[in-house]
């Protein structure tokens, strides 16, 4: 009697990709956190963000000599807070590729059952989105009490910071695709390539600075990268005022719409990268590839 | 003079568990690209944020010697210490376990191998930031520095040995813990700071790391421009490594006893993916 094998098929309705997100998040849950019960896993998660806001606060404090509720400060504390997202939901969604791949050998499991990759790296990266949102509350709370940050809470624009917040964790986690895109096709230093990307990142979006600072060549990029602009709102709908000097005429309405648009092109960069990698790393067979390296 | 051959044994322990790292870091030149321009970009952000508020100029050194620092301690946490955890995890431990060599002359070997790397990334950070930001060094005395960073490098590495111990026990934690190790640390050993604005008593209990006296005795004998940021003075800080470095070294070879055998009760020195 002839056999069939019929390969699994991936569902395209809507609901089958739901079922598949909400898999893959719970799965992606699962690997981050179930190593630990929930109270060590708390401490762990938290330990690393709180140190290196306190690392800004220990040099603002060393220099400056005063009162941390400057609004300086306020801007500093809060864009270190918020990219906490850009490092950890981007790396995710990369790192799943790696970790999957190199070290727990599942990468070609997953590429034969009915879920999509994309779907899959997506639930990782709702995973780090839910253990950053904690870090972030909790060093919120530490700015608020007992640094004495200053937040004008009646004056904070709420429509403006739940718009634009979504926006930039999205845009964000089309980066993490971009990444793993690349990662997928490499043997060595993907590692490198994702920290790489996080450490620019810090760095050209002005998280924990003005980009006025930085030579005009590395300004341009700034402006080229939805993170600064994401930034820019959060820290203007929060604080109500500008951090860097090269935004503060530029209106709130015209700081959106470059993040809208720069989050559509990241958008369509990291989706295209990621599919085009991945066909490739199929075709080479390097799905399975294990570089010890 | 003939070698007792148990230390012949150990020796030979020692170099052929460094010869793959060095040889390793020849043959693949790659990698010296990331660990340059890395920590580079990591270190830009702290230079700037200094820049910003006005820091005096030697705020500059401290982070660019800082972040040269940081390679030593990342060597430590991800090649030495957590690296039983992911020699478990590709099934070599068994075969360190089995063969008749102390486990301190393996992680001697993987410490002299990973000081190549960790000095190249450490000497091409001191080289590049200097240039890039601008950093001049007035260096009061070179013997002390070069003594200071010696004795560092002993109790720190006799520290990685110290918590390879605690890793033989471990699982995936062990990712975990390198970590949530590595920012604090940065945090409590004043990498981007002068320890001395913990405050004493917080500075104080941070000095069981050994990179946070050294850092800091080497800042002020290579930035004298303020004296007040020094924690204690640089010769009481070399006195205090010179008894770290037995302490360390005697309890990891104690430790590294004690938790073998208990990994060996445990029978989770094959346990993978766990």
């Amino acid at each position: 009697m002839a056999v069939t094998l019929e390969a699994p098929r991936r569902g395209n309705s809507l609901k089958e990709i739901w079922i598949q997100f909400k898999q893959a998040s719970r799965l992606g849950w699962l690997i981050e956190s179930n190593w630990a019960d929930p109270f060590v896993f708390a401490i762990y998660s938290l330990i690393r963000p709180l140190s290196t806001a306190l690392i800004l606060v220990f040099m603002y404090l060393v220099v400056v000599r005063g009162s941390t509720s400057n609004p300086f400060f306020a801007h500093l504390y809060i864009g270190n807070a918020f990219f906490m997202y850009a490092g950890r939901v981007m790396m995710g969604i990369s790192y799943a590729i790696i970790d999957d791949r190199e070290h727990y050998e599942m990468l070609k499991y997953i590429y034969i059952s009915p879920l999509r990759i994309f779907v899959f790296l997506l639930g990782r990266g709702v995973a780090q989105v839910i253990t950053t949102t904690v870090s972030v509350l909790v060093i919120l709370l530490l700015g608020l009490w007992p640094l004495g940050i200053r937040i004008p809470w009646s004056s904070v624009n709420w429509l403006l910071f739940w718009v634009s917040f979504p926006l930039g964790i999205i845009a964000i986690a089309f980066i993490g695709y971009l990444i793993a895109g690349l990662i997928l096709v490499m043997a060595r230093h993907a590692w490198s390539i994702a920290d790489g990307v996080g450490a620019v990142l810090y760095v050209v979006s002005g998280a924990i600075f003005p980009i006025d600072v930085l030579p005009i060549w590395v300004q341009a990029i700034s402006k080229a990268i939805p993170l600064t602009y994401w930034l820019e709102l959060l820290r203007r709908s929060l604080l109500g005022s500008s951090f860097s000097p090269a935004f503060n005429s530029m209106p709130t309405w015209v700081l959106f719409l470059w993040l809208l648009g720069l989050t559509v092109l990241f958008g369509f960069l990291g989706y295209v990268v990621f599919q085009r990698m991945n066909r490739v790393a199929r075709q080479r067979g390097m799905i399975d590839q294990i570089s010890g390296y | 003079m003939r070698i007792p051959p148990s230390l012949e044994l150990f020796l030979r322990a020692v170099v052929g568990r460094a010869y793959p790292r060095i040889v390793g870091a020849n043959r693949e030149l790659s990698w010296l690209i990331p660990e340059s321009v890395l920590p580079i970009l990591g270190l830009a952000a702290y230079v700037y944020v200094y820049r910003v508020m006005k820091a005096p100029p030697e705020f500059v050194g401290y982070v660019v010697l800082g972040g040269a620092m940081t390679a030593y301690w990342l060597n430590i946490l991800w090649s030495m210490a957590s690296q039983f955890y992911w020699e478990k995890e590709t099934a070599n431990l068994q075969l360190f376990i089995m063969a008749p060599v102390s486990p301190m002359a393996i992680l001697l070997g993987m410490g002299i191998g990973g000081l190549f790397s960790s000095t190249i990334r450490a000497g091409a950070v001191i080289l590049l930031g200097s240039l890039l930001f601008g950093v001049t060094y007035q260096v009061t005395s070179l013997g002390l520095v070069l003594l200071v960073f010696f004795l560092s490098l002993v109790a720190l590495y006799g520290m990685g040995m110290l918590l390879a111990s605690l890793f033989l026990l471990s699982g995936r934690e062990a990712w975990n813990l390198s970590n949530a190790l590595q920012e604090p640390v940065y945090l409590f050993s004043g990498f981007y700071f002068p320890v001395k604005s913990l405050g004493f008593w917080a500075a104080a209990a941070a000095s069981i790391i050994p990179l946070t006296l050294g850092l800091d005795a080497m800042r002020q004998l290579m930035f004298p421009g303020d004296p007040t940021m020094g924690f204690l003075s640089p010769w009481m800080e070399c006195g205090i490594l010179l008894l770290l470095c037995p302490v360390f070294l005697y309890l990891s070879k104690v430790a590294l006893k004690k938790m073998e055998h208990a990994a060996r009760i445990r029978g989770t020195l094959s346990l993978r993916w766990q």
